[in-house]
Order: structure tokens, then sequence, then C-alpha cells
């Protein structure tokens, strides 16, 4: 049976590796393609990809479902790593820091893989550029923009209700174009 | 295993650990309003911890085949062998002239002493033959002592022989019915995997550098096939542990005609890099943490020509 991203992260809250690992092999694909895509190094794409699930083993218990759906919630955490990446001019390893990680020795075939993926893997990014114009530019504003609903709706000139119901079904969209590409 | 997956292996064993320590020190507001919840709503609060998902065939194929490895650690041919138990027997067969041409003091007969090291740290070389006249010890410039061994024989890994191949089949085989079957196919592909490993390196000439302390004997190493590198020669990186502090250390082998050799930071590149000299072809250095955990290694002629460059990291 497959559960929901959401269901996973609860699970993973309560201590469960194996949610860990079913969201992990789920979403490991797409987030290291996002990287692949966006920073030449490879090495690179691999410690912001470590890092980023990282931060989701951190932050899951804080995960609220109520603020959107947990594709979103990882989407951003990526987004937020490369921004940070590109401002300080290296890859930071807090989260990683943080749960005491030991080193992870990366091997050919690691970064083979990273290759890979950037050449065919799933995009978040491209995913979002194939939604509807109107949801498109509501995740993109709420989800990597991080604004608030209020500001959008003001730009987009309706209400904060049709803005999140535009959020919401672009990201259950994306959910369904993921699980199909993953 | 790979990068991706000791990735995972480690965040899993976090997401476990984190939730336990939280269990064990939870405020008392917490602990209340969870004895509520858990009065009112058990069913929830049970599902949400229960199992999920679960590994997949890949990964219960490696579980299975581990749990035979530890059962038969005691068979004698699936021992893994320490420096203390069988050593390693020596052969007199010439190195190749690729490796006497790159490591010239392979030319020189090899001390009783050095000797005594090749048959010691042989089977930890992950070979049962070391060349008699392959085996050095040699010196940093910070006075860190390396064993230079060139081996010959069959395998790879930490003294488990290729003879234990037939065991761990024997023993999969055994339990094949009571398991999962593409756990157990998972398994069979991996034991092959190794069996090709075995065959296409069988005699093959490895030159192994390993990394000698004062404290605990052999601390490290790293090895490659002189007949299949071109400009032979060795470079490690890793974390240890010395007195509870956690330090990088990197070291490495260069071929004769290497001057001296450049570590720079690929992290902070504006940083200084740090130079070796290599009187005796291998270097050593404690890494400033500045550095981070990636570097780049330069093999140096004397007017300062590159003439290998190796990425390193953890």
């Amino acid at each position: 049976m497959e559960h929901s991203d959401e269901a996973l992260l609860d699970a993973m809250a309560a201590g469960d590796a194996d949610g860990f690992s079913s969201f992990y092999r789920r979403h490991l694909p797409a987030v290291t393609a996002y990287f692949a895509r966006r920073v030449a190094d490879r090495e690179a794409a691999f410690d912001l990809t470590a890092e980023t699930f990282a931060a989701v083993v951190v932050a899951a218990p804080r995960f609220d479902r109520s603020r959107g759906p947990a594709i979103a919630w990882l989407l951003g955490i990526a987004s937020h790593k490369l921004t940070d990446s590109v401002r300080r001019q290296r890859v930071e390893a807090d989260a990683r820091r943080r749960l005491a990680l030991e080193p992870i020795a990366i091997c050919d075939a690691d970064l083979q893989r990273v290759e890979e993926l950037a050449a065919d893997g799933p995009d978040l990014c491209e995913l979002v550029a194939g939604l509807s114009p109107e949801h498109r530019d509501a995740v993109t504003a709420r989800v990597i923009d991080e604004r608030s609903y209020r500001e959008i709706a003001a730009d987009m000139q309706c209400s904060e209700a049709v803005v999140r119901q535009r959020v919401h079904r672009g990201l259950r969209r994306l959910r369904e174009q993921l699980r199909g590409t993953t | 295993m790979n990068g991706f997956d000791d990735l995972e292996r480690q965040l899993r064993g976090k997401v476990a650990v984190r939730r336990a320590r939280r269990r064990w020190r939870p405020p008392v507001r917490t602990l209340i309003v969870a004895a509520i919840a858990l009065a009112s709503a058990g069913g929830v609060a049970a599902a949400a911890t229960g199992m999920i998902g679960g590994p997949g065939s890949e990964e219960r194929g490696v579980q299975l085949l581990n749990e035979i490895r530890r059962d038969t650690e005691d068979v004698a041919a699936c021992r893994v062998e320490g420096p203390d138990r069988r050593p390693a027997q020596l052969s007199a067969l010439p190195a190749s002239d690729l490796a006497l041409g790159a490591y010239p003091r392979l030319r020189q007969p090899a001390t009783a002493r050095e000797r005594a090291l090749a048959r010691k740290y042989g089977r930890m070389a992950g070979s049962t033959t070391v060349l008699s006249s392959g085996a050095r010890e040699l010196r940093a410039t910070d006075g860190t002592r390396f064993a230079l061994l060139i081996t010959a024989g069959r395998g790879r890994g930490l003294g488990r022989g290729a003879d234990c191949l037939p065991i761990l089949r024997a023993e999969l085989e055994r339990r094949a019915d009571a398991a999962d079957a593409a756990a157990v196919a998972h398994a069979r592909r991996l034991l092959d995997r190794e069996e090709r490993a075995y065959r296409d390196n069988a005699g093959r000439e490895r030159l192994v550098l390993l990394k000698l302390r004062r404290d605990r004997g052999l601390s490290s190493g790293g090895g490659t096939y002189t007949d299949s590198a071109v400009r032979i020669g060795t470079g490690s990186i890793g974390v240890t542990r010395v007195d509870g502090r956690q330090r990088t250390e990197v070291d490495g082998l260069v071929p004769a005609r290497v001057d001296h050799v450049l570590v720079r930071s690929r992290v902070r590149p504006k940083l200084a890099p740090l130079r070796f000299a290599v009187p005796q072809q291998v270097f050593h250095t404690v890494l400033p943490k500045r550095f981070g955990n990636r570097i780049a290694v330069q093999w140096r002629s004397a007017s300062g020509t590159v003439l290998r460059v190796l990425k390193l990291r953890y």
C-alpha cells in the first residue's frame, strides 16, 4: 500500500525509519535532479541533496499539513538550501552537523548517478512550469517565493481563498506528476 | 555501499534516535498533553508509530547476506583475518617493471623488519600473498609511518577470502525457502558480483599503502592496481578520532618523479595551499578545519609542473 507524503512525515516524526526510507526513495531522484541542474559541481549537488534530506529529518516533527502539502514543504527546503549555498558560496552542513552524521564518502557511481539524474531526472521546477498558468503562478509565488496569500491575492486580483485553492490544486497535480516520474 | 545508500542508512538511524531522545526528555507539559491524547485517541497514536512501507528487496537482500556473514564468521575460510591471526605468505616473485620504475626503493632488498611487516599486515591489505621484495616501511616528513606492500594474491577486503564464497552460497540456499524470494535473488546477485571481482582481480599486482600507528597498530590504507593505473599512486582522506577529538587526515603515495605535493581546499580555494616534500614518496598531514571536506592533492615536479590532481573528499 502506498502512503501519502504527509503520512510518511508523520511516521518519521514518530520515529519510524521505514517511513523516512519510503519518503527518501520517492523524492531522491527529483531533489537530486533539481540541484544537479542548478549547480555545475556534481559533488555540491550531492551535498545539497544530503543536506536537504537531513533537514527533512530535523524538521519532520514540525511539519504542519495545514500549511500545505509535503511536496511544497520539501521544495521549499530544497529551494532555501540552494539560495543559501549561492549566497554563501559554499554548501552549509547545519542539518548534517545537528544530526552528527558521519562523513559520507561518495564514489564515481554516485557522481554518475547525479549526472544521469541531471540529464533524465524529474525536475520540480519544470513540472511546476508545466502546470496551467493560474496554478503555476500561485504555486511559484507561494512555495518558491514564499509570499503571503494576502500579497499574492492582491497581485492576482482575486480573493485569498481562490489563491489557496489554486496552490492546493497545483501542488496536487505536481504530486501526481512526481508519482508518475519517480 | 554507495553514497546515496549510506546517506539513507545514516538518516534512518537518526530518525529512530531522535524519537528515542524525545521520549527520554519530554517537557512536563508535553507529557500531560500526550497522556490526554493517548487516553482519548490511542488508536491513532498507535497507527502513527507503526511500520510504514518497509525495506525494499535489495535492502533485505543485503541484510540477509550480512546475517549469513555474521553467522559464518567462525568458519575458518570466512574468518576476518586481523594482523595477529594467520600471517600472509611471502612470495619471491619480482615486482613489475612499472612498480619498480615508479618506486625505485623497491629495487633495494627488504630488511627483516620489512618482511615481518609484510607477513603481519599482508592479509589486512586484502591478500594472502605479499611479494617479499615489495614490502617497505616508509616515513612521511611529519614522522608518520607507513607500510608499502605489493600484493599478488587473489581477493579484496579485509582478509575474508574467495574460499568463503561457496560457504556463503550454501548457507544462502539453505535459508532460501524460509526467506523472501526477492531478497534471496538480490543476495545471489551480490555473491555473483563478489565472485567476479575475485576472478577478475586474481593474481593482479596491487600496491597498498597502510598507515601504521604507534598506539593502535594499523590505522587505514588504500591501494591501486599497478597494471591499470597509468600514473600509479594513492591518496586517501579520512576522519580519525585521537584523544576524543575528531580530525581529518590526508595521506598518499606518489611515484618517484613527484618532487612535492600541494594540498588545496576545494571548499575555500583562496586559502594558501599546504606544501609537502616527499623524500620517501609518502606524505601525511592533519588537515586544518578551515579546509573543509573537499580537497585537491596536486603532484608536482621540481619545476612546479602539475603531474596529477587527485580530488578527495569525505
